[in-house]
Order: structure tokens, then C-alpha cells, then sequence
């Protein structure tokens, strides 16, 4: 894990290979790492990826602009903060694969876990389940049909914090944003994680914030402002 | 004075929730929010609800506005995604508004996307998950389009089931059963309520 500055940042290493997969955390305009994306489209050099997002905003929409997405997964294109996104979807220039949130957060649980599938319980008669070609499996203790979603890794998963201690610890505000805990799924489901953080704190001085993802969790922290401070 | 297709709206879902219900709002649909306060206000005060991951947050605590991260919501407690989700799975919900584009007649909901232009309507967010785990959906429009009850839907966001559908602000009816009822006019408590404490700009009636 190294920790660097939104001027110094590289991405060496970390990027996805062509065709691979890009979880991106936040949730509509909220937590979104605008510094390391904009560096990730810059490092792309003709790459392009599936991009995991529960409830994109414009984030993906400056993804698509800059032609590094071929298919999107989420559970939404809202019109007014995806309208690109949409426009490429709708002319079939991107695929959207849509899924809902047990499929979404299902898979990435198994891909956290390195488990193969996940069991669901979803409406499996939905267009949705059935453009995702879900699988059932037997219960081998009651022999119930289980409907499954597949395992999903990520190649990078990309998430946003607010401040990272000097032993390389992310930290959140103490009380939650809605549905926040999904970007630690993202965190564990992917083989490499960069973290944008606004500033670096003293390990002694974290009150009002608390761990969201550990040193151990992470590749790469981006810290926007490294003169701040708590 | 609140707008009537509104109150009257408001007032018909907040006497669909039972005293026992679980009330899931789901993001979207300010107006579900909105007939969920008005009932544990006025008509059944013990129903627990979950609205943008928090249990019963305090009346007009929260915005009718969707997306809106100029809510409050830091005030409050908040449930983790993957507290939702389980207890979603475990059956802990038993009701949800739900506002589709099209509803069929096998009851089968859309809220994804329109053939033949394949137009993009938003997408499914968790209903798929919630038809299949919530006891009771009611789909309801203020104000629909041409097309919101069909034959047949152009995208199954959720298959066939059963589903009470207010087609307008005006009619209520049984999907499966096609039985109708004209929705009465609401006491004048809601329409204070309405326009005083839970939507004073007017917001829902944009539907």
C-alpha cells in the first residue's frame, strides 16, 4: 500500500487490462473519487471496461464521454445524471447489463469471499433475472432449488474516504450515508483498490471519523489535499 | 391548499397500510413517502417504516425530493445496505409503494424500458428483489401516461403477481380481480398535513 497525492499520482500497475472490470463506489452524485477517475481515464491509453455501479451519476457518464466503458452493470441510468450513459446504451454503442441489488451485492459477495455463486432471493420469472441467465442449484441438506447468482471479481474497484491515517488506514465520517457499506463490498471483491482521500490525519486524531477500510484492504491512497486537516 | 389529485392520492395509499405493516419506501417515490407519514400520523400510528435506510424517521425529517443529498439524513440512525438486504430476504417487509410505467394485467410491473425504442425508463433498483420478498406491492401514477395499465408489459422488471394498481387519483383497482373503487375525497387533516409539514413547496405534484 503507498499513499501519494492527487498532483503525483500514477496508476502503474493498477489499471484494468482491456476488457476487464472497474467496480466504482459512491452512490448517485455522493462519494464519487473525481481526482482518481479523471487519472484513469488519462493512464486508459485505448482501454476499455465493464463498469460495476449500484446507482451511477455523472461519474460514469465521464467514463462513457471518454470511450473507456463497454458495458455498464447497475440497477439504474437515471436521465438526469446519466444521459450519455443512456444515449450509448439506447444506439447500442455500450451494453447495460441490469441487475438488481441482491444481484448486484450477490455476486460481488461471492467475489468477495472467492465463493463460486451466491444464493438469492429474487423474482426469478423477472426479465431481469432472466437476461442474466441466472442458475438454480439444489440445496444439498433439503434439496430446495436455490436460485443463484454468479461470482463476480473485480480487477480494480475504485472508492472514496475521507481521510487516511500515516499507517495507511481509510476513514469515514462516523455516522453512515445511505447505503454506504456497498463500497467496502466493492473493496473486497477487487484485486486492486485505490481509495481518494481529501486529507492525511495523525493516527491519534480521528475523532467524529472511524475505519472504513484498512491498510490491508488497500493499494493506493489518493490524498487530494495533503496540507489538511482534521 | 395542497393540490387534490395529491391529497386524495396520499389519503388512498396511507388507508392501505395496516397497523401491523412494515413499510418499505424505496428510493423514487417521494409519494409513497409522503402516504406513509400521513397514515402514521392520522389513521395508524404503531406501522414501522424504512425510508432511505432509516426506521421511522420523524415527519418531514427527510425530503420528499429523491435523490437529495441536501437531506438531513446524518440525524438519523441508518440501516447498512446489508442490514436492508437481509432483512428484505428474511421477510421483514410487508408493503411497498411502487410507482411503474406500465402495469400488466397478469400484474407484472416495468419500470426498465419501453419497446420498440427500446427507451430507457431507469432501471429495476431493488424491485425484482422486493416482488419477490415483500407480501403486498401497489403500484399507483398521480398522473399516468397513455399505456400505464396494458396487456401485456414491454419489459418484465417483476413477473406476474398479484397487485393493487391506482391508476390515477381517482380510481383503485385489483389487478387480477379487475374490481374498482372510486377513491374518496381526504379529510381536511390532510391536506394540512401536506401542505404545512410534509410537501409545503409542492413537489408531489409533479408526481
Amino acid at each position: 500500500m503507498r499513499i501519494t497525492t492527487a498532483r503525483e499520482m500514477t496508476l502503474d500497475g493498477l489499471l484494468p487490462p482491456h476488457g476487464g472490470s472497474l467496480g466504482v463506489g459512491g452512490l448517485a452524485s455522493a462519494r464519487r473519487s473525481l481526482d482518481v477517475v479523471s487519472q484513469l481515464v488519462l493512464s486508459s491509453h485505448g482501454r476499455s471496461w465493464t463498469v460495476w455501479d449500484f446507482i451511477p451519476g455523472e461519474t460514469l457518464d465521464f467514463l462513457v464521454e471518454h470511450g473507456v466503458v463497454t458495458e455498464i452493470v447497475s440497477s439504474y441510468l437515471d436521465r438526469r445524471t446519466t444521459p450519455r450513459s443512456r444515449d450509448a446504451v439506447a444506439n447500442g454503442r455500450i451494453r447495460w447489463r441490469e441487475v438488481s441489488e441482491l444481484m448486484f451485492t450477490g455476486s460481488l459477495s461471492a467475489g468477495s469471499r472467492r465463493l463460486p455463486f451466491w444464493p438469492i432471493r429474487t423474482d426469478a420469472t423477472s426479465d431481469v433475472a432472466i437476461g442474466c441467465n441466472l442458475m438454480r442449484v439444489a440445496c444439498p441438506y433439503s434439496g430446495d432449488d436455490v436460485l443463484t447468482v454468479p461470482a463476480q471479481r473485480l480487477d480494480l474497484a475504485i472508492v472514496k474516504g475521507v481521510a487516511v491515517t500515516e499507517d495507511g488506514n481509510v476513514l469515514r465520517h462516523a455516522k453512515r450515508e445511505f447505503l454506504d457499506d456497498a463500497d467496502l463490498l466493492l473493496v473486497r471483491a477487487a484485486d486492486n483498490v485505490i481509495v481518494e482521500v481529501e486529507h492525511v490525519v495523525r493516527s491519534d486524531e480521528t475523532s467524529q471519523l472511524e475505519t472504513f477500510a484498512s491498510a490491508i484492504d488497500i493499494d493506493l491512497v489518493v490524498v487530494r489535499d495533503p496540507r489538511g486537516g482534521s | 391548499m395542497a393540490d387534490p389529485d395529491v391529497a386524495r392520492l396520499c389519503w388512498a395509499m396511507a388507508c392501505e397500510i395496516d397497523p401491523n405493516d412494515v413499510v418499505i419506501v424505496g428510493v423514487a417515490t417521494p409519494m409513497a413517502l409522503a402516504a406513509t407519514w400521513v397514515a402514521k400520523e392520522l389513521r395508524t400510528p404503531r406501522i414501522n417504516f424504512v425510508a432511505h435506510g432509516i426506521v421511522n424517521p420523524p415527519i418531514a425529517s427527510i425530503g420528499t425530493e429523491v435523490s437529495s443529498q441536501r437531506n438531513p439524513r446524518r440525524q438519523h440512525p441508518i440501516l447498512s445496505q446489508a442490514d436492508l438486504l437481509q432483512m428484505l430476504q428474511g421477510g421483514t417487509f410487508s408493503l411497498q409503494f411502487i410507482s411503474p410505467a406500465q402495469v400488466g394485467s397478469d400484474g407484472s410491473i416495468n419500470t426498465s424500458r419501453l419497446h420498440p425504442q427500446q427507451q430507457i425508463l431507469g432501471g429495476c433498483l431493488a424491485i425484482p428483489d422486493t416482488a419477490a420478498n415483500v407480501k403486498r406491492l401497489i403500484a399507483f401514477r398521480l398522473r399516468p401516461r397513455p399505456g400505464f395499465l396494458v396487456d401485456n408489459v414491454d419489459f418484465k422488471t417483476a413477473g406476474p403477481r398479484t397487485v393493487t394498481c391506482f391508476l390515477d387519483s381517482k380510481i383503485r383497482q385489483d389487478i387480477n380481480t379487475l374490481q374498482t373503487v372510486k377513491l374518496p375525497n381526504p379529510p381536511a387533516e390532510v391536506h394540512h398535513l401536506l401542505d404545512s409539514v410534509i410537501d409545503p413547496s409542492g413537489v408531489l405534484k409533479n408526481g
